[in-house]
C-alpha cells in the first residue's frame, strides 16, 4: 500500500513536470505580447527594454524555459514579475494564498461528500413518496446551477438578511491592525483541524478494535467542529479565527451546494442497484435493523462505483472552486490565478497552476487510499473507474 | 477489367479447349499486364476449375446478373455479352443466404438496405421505449428541442414580425418606453434591459452560439475519446501507457479551468471554443471513461472470433469495437458538456467576451448597469440564469436517459427495485 502510494506519487511528480512544461509553452505562445507590453503607454522604448532585461523576457523562450525548469527542480518557483521593484517570490504567494483555498476546498468537499452520500442513500432507500423525486430534482438543479448566479442568490437572499460579510476576509481587521497576518492564522487553523481529524480517526479506530463500537457519523462532525472552535480559544486566536470563518461561510456553502448534487445523483443510481441484491434480503432475514442494513450492507457496496467516478470528477470540482473564489473575491489560489493570467505574469500563473495540479493530485491520492480501504480487491491494475 | 470478368473470360476460353498459354497471351494484351504474371493467374484458375467438379445444387435459384450501367460502358463491347459462367461465374455482389434447408435466396443491395433499415428502425423503437420510460430524460429532450427552436425562430422573427430597430439583440432600443429597464409587457414579453434591448430577443440570439459550441464540443470529444479509448484498450502496451499518462496530465488541469484561462485572455468564437474544449476533454476524462468500457468490449468472445477468422486490426476496430463504444461515448461526453457551457458562461460573466452574445454576458450586463442606475433588472437576470442552467440540465438529463438505453440491465434492476 505504502509502496504503491510512493510509486503513484513519483509518477505523479513526473507527470506534473511534463504538464508544467506544456503549460509554459502554451501560455507564452498563445498570449499576445508579454508582461511589459501592457505598460507600453507609460514606458519609453528604452525603459521597456530595460524592464524586459531585468525580468529576463528578452531571451528566447527555450532559454527562459531551461532557466525556469532548472530552478523548479531545485524547488524554486521563481519571482513574480513586477514592473516597479523586485517582485515577491511565487513561493510566498503560495504560502499566503493556499490556506484560504484549502479551507474552502477541503471543508466544502468533505461536506459535499457527506451530504451527497447521505441524501443519495436515503432517497434510494425510501420506497415511493415525494422525497426521492424532490431530492433528485433539487440535486440536478444544484448540479446545473450557474456558479455566479447561485452565489448572487445566496448573497441577496441569505447573506444580506443575516449580515454576513460577503467580500474578502476580515477587511475590518486589516484596517484596525495593519500587522494582522491572515494567512498565518489560517495555517494554524488548518493544522489544528487536521490534527483533530487525525485524533478522531484514531479514537474511532481504537474503539472499533477494543469495543466493537464506533462514534456515529453526526457526532463525529459535532465533535470535530466543537474541538476545532475550542482549539482557537486555546491558542488565543479566536478573534481572528472567528472573523475569518465568518467570511468563509458563504464560499463554503456555495461550493458545497454546487458539488453535492453530482455525488448524490451517482450515489442514488448506485444504491438503487444494490437495494435488490441477495445479501440485502439475507440481512433482512437475519432480522437486522433497517438502518444497519442500509448503512453497513447496502451503502458500503454502493460507495465503490461512486468513489471510482469521483477520481475523474474531483478535478472538475476545482474549476468550481476557482469560479467561486473569483466571484466572492476570496483571496485564494483561484483569484490569484485570474489576476496573474490577466496581467500575463507568467511565473505567478504557472505557480498557481502547479498548486492546483498538486491539489488535484493529492485529492486523487486520498481517493485512492479510500478505495483501498473500502475495497481490498482493487489493485493498481484497474485504478481507473 | 475486374478480377471476376477475367475469371469468366478464362473459364469461357477453357471450355473452348484453348491452351493456357494462348489464354494468357490474349489476356495480357487486353489488360496490359506482363505475360508471366497473367500466366500464373490463368494457371491457378485452370487448376481450380479442374478441382471444382461438384455441380451447383439443382434447386439453386439462379438469378441473372443485372448488368450495371457503369461496368457495361467500361467494357465497351470488348467482351462478348455472355451467359453467366456455369460454375464459378455467380455474381459476387450478391450474398447467398441459406433458407429452409438447401434452398438459397439471394439478396441484392437494395434488399439488404431495406433489411438494414427495418432492423435499425426496430432497434430505434426499442431504444426509444427505454428512453421515454425515463420521464426526466423526456423533459431534457423537450428542453433541448425548445432551445433548437429558439435558435431557428429568432432570424425568422427578426425578418418578419420584429422591426429591426427595436428588436436587434445588440443595438435595438425601444423609444416608446421610458424608463428602461421596463417590466413585462405585450410588446416585450420579457421586458427590456437597461439599454432598452428586448430581453427575449437577446435570449434567443444567444441560443445559436451556445448550441454550436455545445455540439462542437460534443462531437470532438466523442470522436477523440472513442478513438483513443478503443486504441489503448485494443493494443495495450505503449499506446495505452502514453494515452493514460496524457489523460492523467489533463486531469491535473481540468478542461473547464483551461478554457476559462484561455477565454480570460483571448476572445475566441464559440466554435473554436467548443473545438478546444472537445480536444481537452476528449484526451482526458472521456478517454479514461471510454477506455474502461473498451476494455470490457475487447475481452468479449466475438472479438476473438473475428481475430481467428482473420480480420485485420483496423477491420476489428472499425466494425466490432467502435459500434459498441459510440453509445457509451455519447453518454460520457454529454456529462462533460456541462463544463463547457459553464466555462463559456463564466468567461462571458466576467465581461471578457463582449463581442459575443451569451447568457453569461447578459448577467454581467445586468450587474454592470446596476452600478449605473441602481436598479437590479430581475427580468434580465432570471431568464438568462435560468436559460444557462436549463441548457446544461437538458444535456445532463438526456445523458441520463441515454445511459438507460446503453445499460438496459441497470434499468431492469431499478424497475424491479421500485416495483
Amino acid at each position: 500500500m505504502i509502496q504503491y502510494m510512493l510509486r503513484r506519487s513519483l509518477i505523479g511528480i513526473i507527470l506534473l513536470l511534463v504538464y508544467v512544461s506544456i503549460l509554459f509553452f502554451l501560455i507564452q505562445l498563445a498570449l499576445p505580447g508579454d508582461y511589459v507590453s501592457q505598460f507600453a503607454m507609460g514606458l519609453s522604448n528604452a525603459e521597456s527594454q530595460i524592464a524586459r532585461e531585468t525580468l529576463g523576457l528578452d531571451q528566447p523562450i527555450f532559454q527562459r524555459y531551461l532557466v525556469w525548469i532548472s530552478k523548479l527542480l531545485h524547488g524554486d518557483l521563481g519571482i513574480s514579475y513586477s514592473a516597479w521593484d523586485v517582485g515577491m517570490p511565487v513561493k510566498d504567494y503560495i504560502i499566503q494564498m493556499l490556506p484560504a483555498s484549502i479551507l474552502v476546498f477541503g471543508i466544502g468537499t468533505a461536506l459535499a461528500f457527506s451530504i451527497g452520500i447521505f441524501l443519495g442513500k436515503v432517497s434510494a432507500w425510501s420506497k415511493g413518496g415525494l422525497l426521492p423525486g424532490v431530492i433528485t430534482v433539487s440535486g440536478i438543479a444544484f448540479y446545473t446551477a450557474f456558479p455566479p448566479w447561485l452565489a448572487f442568490l445566496i448573497i441577496t437572499f441569505v447573506a444580506s438578511r443575516i449580515g454576513l460579510p460577503v467580500f474578502g476576509i476580515a477587511s475590518s481587521f486589516r484596517i484596525r491592525e495593519p500587522a494582522f497576518k491572515q494567512y498565518e492564522v489560517l495555517w494554524i487553523m488548518l493544522l489544528s483541524l487536521s490534527l483533530i481529524i487525525a485524533a478522531v480517526i484514531l479514537i474511532n479506530f481504537l474503539l472499533k478494535r477494543f469495543d466493537k463500537k464506533t462514534i456515529p457519523g453526526l457526532l463525529v462532525f459535532i465533535l470535530i467542529a466543537v474541538s476545532w472552535v475550542g482549539s482557537w480559544y486555546l491558542m488565543d486566536i479566536q478573534l481572528y479565527a472567528l472573523e475569518i470563518s465568518k467570511g468563509a461561510i458563504l464560499p463554503i456553502i456555495t461550493y458545497t451546494l454546487l458539488t453535492f448534487g453530482e455525488v448524490m445523483l451517482l450515489m442514488r443510481t448506485s444504491m438503487a442497484e444494490t437495494v435488490h441484491e441477495d445479501y440485502i434480503w439475507t440481512a433482512r432475514a437475519k432480522g437486522l435493523k433497517e438502518s444497519t442494513i442500509r448503512d453497513r450492507h447496502a451503502a458500503r457496496n454502493a460507495l465503490l462505483p461512486v468513489m471510482s467516478r469521483m477520481l475523474v470528477s474531483v478535478p472538475y470540482f476545482l474549476t468550481g472552486l476557482v469560479m467561486i473564489e473569483r466571484v466572492f473575491n476570496w483571496a485564494g489560489v483561484g483569484s490569484t490565478l485570474f489576476y496573474a493570467v490577466g496581467m500575463q505574469n507568467i511565473t505567478l500563473a504557472l505557480g498557481m497552476l502547479i498548486v492546483i495540479g498538486v491539489l488535484s493530485m493529492v485529492v486523487r491520492l486520498v481517493l485512492d487510499v479510500l478505495q483501498f480501504y473500502l475495497n481490498p480487491r482493487i489493485r493498481e491494475k484497474n485504478i481507473y473507474i | 477489367m475486374e478480377k471476376q470478368e477475367a475469371i469468366n473470360f478464362i473459364l469461357q476460353r477453357l471450355e473452348k479447349n484453348c491452351s493456357e498459354s494462348e489464354i494468357a497471351e490474349e489476356l495480357s494484351q487486353q489488360m496490359g499486364v506482363p505475360n508471366d504474371i497473367v500466366r500464373k493467374f490463368v494457371d491457378r484458375v485452370a487448376a481450380q476449375n479442374a478441382a471444382t467438379t461438384t455441380p451447383v445444387p439443382s434447386s439453386t435459384v439462379q438469378i441473372e446478373s443485372l448488368p450495371e450501367p457503369g461496368r457495361a460502358e467500361s467494357e465497351g463491347g470488348e467482351l462478348p455479352v455472355e451467359a453467366p459462367a456455369p460454375k464459378r461465374g455467380v455474381d459476387d455482389s450478391r450474398i447467398l443466404l441459406p433458407v429452409y434447408g438447401k434452398k438459397l435466396v439471394t439478396l441484392n443491395s437494395s434488399e439488404r438496405m431495406k433489411i438494414w433499415l427495418q432492423s435499425s428502425w426496430k432497434r430505434f423503437k426499442e431504444s426509444w421505449r427505454i428512453f421515454s420510460r425515463n420521464r426526466l430524460a423526456l423533459v431534457g429532450l423537450i428542453l433541448l428541442l425548445i432551445y433548437v427552436m429558439m435558435a431557428l425562430v429568432h432570424p425568422l422573427l427578426m425578418g418578419t414580425v420584429w422591426p429591426k430597430g427595436i428588436y436587434n439583440p445588440e443595438t435595438g432600443h425601444d423609444m416608446d418606453i421610458f424608463p428602461h429597464p421596463s417590466g413585462i409587457s405585450a410588446k416585450h414579453l420579457l421586458g427590456t434591459d437597461t439599454l432598452g434591448r428586448d430581453v427575449l430577443s437577446v435570449l434567443m440570439a444567444a441560443t445559436g452560439p451556445s448550441l454550436m459550441m455545445a455540439f462542437t464540443a460534443t462531437i470532438t470529444a466523442t470522436i477523440l475519446g472513442t478513438v483513443i479509448g478503443a486504441l489503448s484498450a485494443y493494443y495495450r502496451g505503449m499506446i495505452d501507457g502514453i494515452f493514460s499518462n496524457l489523460a492523467d496530465i489533463s486531469l491535473l488541469a481540468p478542461a473547464p479551468l483551461i478554457m476559462v484561462i484561455i477565454g480570460f485572455v483571448l476572445d475566441i468564437d464559440p466554435v473554436k471554443f467548443g473545438l478546444i474544449f472537445g480536444i481537452l476533454a476528449g484526451i482526458g476524462v472521456v478517454a479514461i471513461v471510454l477506455r474502461s468500457h473498451a476494455l470490457a468490449v475487447v475481452s468479449k468472445s466475438y472479438i476473438q472470433a473475428a481475430q481467428v477468422a482473420g480480420g485485420g486490426s483496423l477491420h476489428i476496430l472499425m466494425n466490432h469495437v467502435f459500434p459498441h463504444l459510440l453509445p457509451l461515448a455519447a453518454v460520457s461526453m454529454l456529462f462533460t458538456v456541462t463544463g463547457a457551457i459553464f466555462a463559456s458562461g463564466f468567461i462571458a460573466f466576467l465581461g471578457l467576451s463582449r463581442a459575443q452574445l451569451n447568457w453569461g454576458s447578459m448577467i454581467y450586463d445586468a450587474f454592470t448597469y446596476e452600478g449605473i442606475n441602481g436598479i437590479l433588472p430581475w427580468n434580465v437576470l432570471i431568464p438568462s440564469a435560468l436559460a444557462i442552467s436549463l441548457f446544461a440540465a437538458s444535456f445532463y438529463l438526456i445523458a441520463l436517459g441515454l445511459q438507460d438505453v446503453v445499460e438496459p440491465r441497470k434499468v431492469e434492476r431499478r424497475l424491479r427495485s421500485s416495483a
